[in-house]
């Protein structure tokens, strides 16, 4: 590395070499030390910051950015506290306005969410299939119907191995059924026809082939679900059309073009697959950015911070609505989302927008107060969406219900799993984790919580999202695959995670998926009012105040600049949950209370 | 309105951490010897003091209540104090049946909770399987004073500062530099959603979040762009790794060289307006007109990096003590200027008021 000589940097770091010599002889970080806010002199108010400080402090807080130079000449030109006072408000005011602010929040959201990557619960990035899209693809350079948009067989699928008669087959169907593109892209008598697709409303794209004839069934089967397929040898994977009659449905609303939806662009093979986190706009970048995007908007738009948990709406822009309405599509229940509609009014793809889940997946319900118990009913029209414990990127984030259930509590109730002390018994391991074995010491607070995430379950390799004991996905006959197969080895019966009786489930086999807690189980010193799944979890969030506690030691911490120190401030906790929930618990207003505060303004 | 100079501001929090790390210096933490066996369960119900309970309680709580937990009640005898023993949500004192600690123990909460949860304190002493009794607890409670003197609070209207965060650092000493993405990166194709680049060169100290779009096509300056920023702080969350918001030996040995990188980059940069907006590089230290302008240049400087109008001893301080000090042999100002110029953005850029807010 170029740097300077090593003599002219020694007495650069003048300035900061004291404070690394006691950074090192230390053991804490003294900025964040509980000990380092009070070695400040107050007494006579000089620790106050000069307005440009204040201003500077204003602009990294709520912008992450420092002021102008103009703007400093402005405050250095207030001639009095009064005139400093208005300039700081007006700051504060234009902040807090702006879409910087908003994209800070983004930022905030990550942290605050702990996002993720999805590929833990989900297909990994060779394997990411467009949002479950059947594939269709331009007629190749040189073929009479250059450009037209067609279902072809998949190169991929040639790698099948072949069946004893030398035929290869997909789903039991010989794969040139569907024809290769050459065949078609060629052939004079194919039939083409103008489509409005869904990724462009108001325009037409060419098809060639059945992609365009609107089939929704073909030979009795489902062409909205299609079929995954994936092939080993070249570590790809496809969605398959169901049959050789199927199209792209309505408006194309099965497909995307390519799996990769990046288009017009560079030629198909070089684009980037829309699995990499890389791609801005990106379907799988855009699950990533989902939760702090809704995080942000809730903050921006001064909706109640609850609704984080409560809320039965998110943020999508085009693409991953799109992964929404393709998620619920595999249920053959959702075949009314064909005409939907959803895609209309959409002038620019990349907008994120307010949108509720149900209007996307039909099985992430509106009803706030739905209750559903399988040992008494068959199957439940769905689980009732809650803002981010719903959204698809941390559903994959967090996959598995113990994992959802641990993450949600550290951030949403601040909850800190410990180590229990040395030589405490425990009760031989039995059936039930939460109650004997030493992992009960953090299990008897995980399994009530994970109850509510029950039914939430991916299949690993083609990344599809059931919704357990709905529709499609009520508990197969023949136990093969995740999840299902780990839900059967999870779910045990009369268990903390399962409480329901053997019998129950010989009743009926989806009593396996119970998600709410019974009167003898609480979470949180609370049993909560029934609602089943995550939104009965986010209830119990926020009726047992931990859900607020932990918040206002959160945004204290973002916007003042210091960890609440919990051993010796517990009533000023309590007295920011006061201020926090008068507020309706919107973040903006608490915001400018914090800024308010002596603490935002001493310092150096 | 305060009036001390930067030199005061800067003394006085190298004063402050100085004093923190005298406190914190050894950094142990303190163990508890257990309780005397003439103070266990199964005699008289003997009278216990603050500590003993302390003592007795914690083998069952600390768990989930010591350090580092959401309600760290157990995590000393101060904390202890604090949060159950003068908390009147938790302790009624001389009411033990009316104090919400017995009712938790003992399974009769009205929140429905149970300590420890779906075990209970009172069932666990029953079986001889705790270090104090209940009717210990109680008779404690009973004859338990009010606090004398007060207990420990914070100064919550004292100083807090924080360092920035990876995203501010950088940002910030970017635009104060006149430096853009372009002085680091060339483009190298890909498309508009996911544009490719390649560094420029590794040695100034490219800087790039791994959670960004985008790729950096070379491998090495993938790496070194996505671990400089890692050093800074973070975050890496596609790779499961928080932010670290610590101003410690990690973030401070890659932010020297770092600093001094960039000031190297912006003192180079043909017509760097932002960073030379009242002088030039050739402006000479040797003529009147010309120390006028390099002053008023590094008051500039000092207000844009620091937030904070300079006082005449500041200034003198960085035109003698780096300034001049660091003149370099030459035939033209330019040449002699160059290495001055970046050690007083150094200088600057390594200030503990540039680094803090």
């Amino acid at each position: 590395m170029k740097c300077l000589p090593i003599q002219m940097r020694r007495d650069l770091r003048k300035h900061l070499l004291p404070v690394c010599l006691l950074l090192v002889a230390s053991c804490a970080d003294p900025l964040q030390s509980p000990t380092a806010h009070s070695a400040a002199p107050l007494q006579d108010g000089s620790a106050r910051l000069s307005g440009t400080r204040l201003l500077r402090r204003v602009y990294l807080t709520l912008l992450g950015k420092e002021p102008s130079t103009d703007a400093y000449v402005a405050m250095r030109a207030a001639g009095s506290d009064q005139a400093r006072d208005l300039l700081i408000q007006r700051a504060i005011d234009d902040a807090l306005s702006s879409d910087r602010f908003q994209e800070q929040m983004v930022t905030f959201g990550r942290d605050y969410l702990q996002s993720g990557p999805s590929a833990f619960g989900t297909a990994d990035e060779s394997s990411w299939t467009g949002g479950l899209a059947i594939v269709v693809t331009p007629c190749p350079t040189g073929t009479r119907h250059v450009g037209k948009l067609g279902i072809f067989r998949s190169p991929q699928l040639d790698l099948l191995p072949p069946d004893g008669d030398g035929v290869i087959r997909y789903a039991g169907v010989p794969i040139t059924t569907w024809g290769d593109s050459v065949s078609i892209c060629t052939s004079s008598s194919a039939q083409t026809r103008a489509v409005e697709p869904w990724w462009a409303p108001g325009t037409t794209v060419q098809t060639i082939g059945r992609a365009g004839t609107g089939a929704v069934t073909s030979g009795g089967r489902d062409c909205g679900r299609g079929e995954y397929v994936f092939v080993e040898d070249n570590r790809h994977a496809h969605i398959f059309a169901p049959d050789a009659g199927c199209s792209c449905g309505p408006n194309l609303i099965y497909c995307a073009v390519g799996a990769r939806y990046d288009t017009p662009g560079p030629p198909l093979e070089s684009q980037p697959a829309d699995g990499r986190y890389t791609m801005a706009n990106g379907q799988r970048r855009s699950a990533f950015e989902e939760p702090a995007r809704l995080f942000a908007h809730v903050i921006q738009n001064d909706k109640p911070f609850s609704d984080l948990v409560l809320g039965d709406y998110t943020v999508v822009n085009q693409k991953l609505q799109h992964l929404y309405v393709r998620l619920a599509r595999m249920n053959n229940d959702n075949q009314a989302l064909d005409g939907s509609h959803w895609w209309q009014g959409i002038s620019n793809p990349n907008d994120w927008r307010e949108v509720p889940f149900s209007a996307m997946h039909p099985n992430l319900l509106s009803d706030r107060n739905y209750h559903f118990d399988p040992r008494t009913a068959a199957a439940p029209a769905g689980i009732p969406s809650a803002g981010v414990l719903t959204t698809l990127g941390q559903l994959g984030s967090f996959a598995r219900e113990r994992v959802s259930a641990a993450r949600w509590l550290q951030i949403f109730a601040c909850y800190n799993f410990t180590a229990p002390p040395a030589g405490e018994q425990f009760p031989p391991l039995d059936r039930d984790l939460s109650a004997t074995g030493q992992c009960s010491h953090c299990h008897r607070v995980i399994d009530p919580a994970a109850v509510f995430f029950k039914r939430l379950g991916y299949n690993p390799d083609s990344g599809e999202l059931y919704i357990g004991g709905t529709g499609s996905w009520r508990w197969p006959e023949v136990v093969v695959g995740d999840p299902f197969l780990r839900w059967n080895n999870t779910f045990v019966h009369d268990t903390v995670l399962t409480p329901v009786s053997e019998s129950d489930i010989g009743r009926n086999p989806d009593a396996r998926l119970i998600d709410f807690l019974l009167p003898q189980s609480s979470l949180l010193g609370r049993s909560g009012d029934g609602t089943i799944g995550p939104l009965g979890f986010g209830k119990i969030l926020v009726e047992s105040g931990e859900f607020d506690r932990c918040a206002v030691q959160q945004l204290h911490e973002r916007f003042i600049g210091r960890p609440i120190d919990l051993t010796t401030e517990r009533e000023f906790v309590d007295t920011l949950v006061a201020k926090f929930v008068e507020g309706q618990r919107r973040v903006k207003p608490f915001i400018r209370y914090l800024l308010a505060q002596d603490a935002f303004r001493n310092g150096l | 309105m305060r009036s001390e100079t930067g030199s005061e501001m800067r003394q006085w929090l190298l004063a402050s951490m100085g004093l923190i790390g005298a406190t914190l210096f050894g950094c142990g933490t303190g163990t508890y010897s257990w309780l005397d066996q003439g103070t266990n369960p199964g005699g008289s119900v003997a009278r216990l003091s603050n500590d003993e309970v302390f003592r007795g309680l914690t083998p069952s709580c600390e768990g989930c209540h010591g350090a580092g937990a959401s309600i760290p009640s157990f995590s000393s005898l101060a904390a202890f104090e604090n949060l159950i023993v003068y908390n009147s949500g938790m302790v009624t004192i001389g009411a033990p049946d009316a104090s919400e600690l017995v009712r938790l123990l003992e399974r009769t909460s009205g929140t429905g909770r149970t300590m420890p949860p779906n075990i209970g304190f009172g069932d666990l002493a029953a079986r001889g399987q705790t270090q104090v009794t209940m009717a210990q607890i109680r008779r404690w409670i009973s004859e338990l004073q009010p606090r004398s003197g007060g207990g420990t609070t914070a100064a919550r209207d004292a100083v807090t500062l924080r360092r920035k965060t990876a995203e501010q650092a950088v940002e910030t000493l970017k635009d104060q530099l006149g430096l853009t993405e372009e002085d680091f990166l060339a483009p190298a194709g890909g498309t508009p959603n996911e544009p490719y680049f390649r560094t420029l060169d590794v040695e100034n100290y490219p800087v790039r979040a791994p959670d960004s779009t985008g790729i950096i096509t070379d491998y090495y300056g993938q790496t070194v762009a996505g671990q400089l920023f890692l050093s800074l702080g973070g975050p890496n969350l596609l790779n499961n790794r928080k932010r670290t918001k610590v101003l410690g030996p990690g973030f401070l040995q890659i932010w020297i060289p770092l600093s001094q990188a960039w000031c190297r980059t912006a003192v180079e940069k043909p017509n760097n307006s932002v960073f030379f907006r009242d002088a030039s590089l050739s402006d000479s230290s040797d003529s009147t007109a010309g120390v006028q302008r390099i002053r008023n240049n590094i008051a500039y400087l000092h207000l844009r990096m620091l937030g904070e109008s300079p006082t005449d001893v500041d200034v003198d301080d960085l035109l003698n003590s780096i300034f001049l000090h660091y003149l370099q042999p030459g035939s033209s100002p330019a040449e002699r200027n160059k290495v001055p110029w970046i050690a007083v953005c150094a200088a600057l850029a390594q200030d503990p008021l540039w680094l803090t807010y």
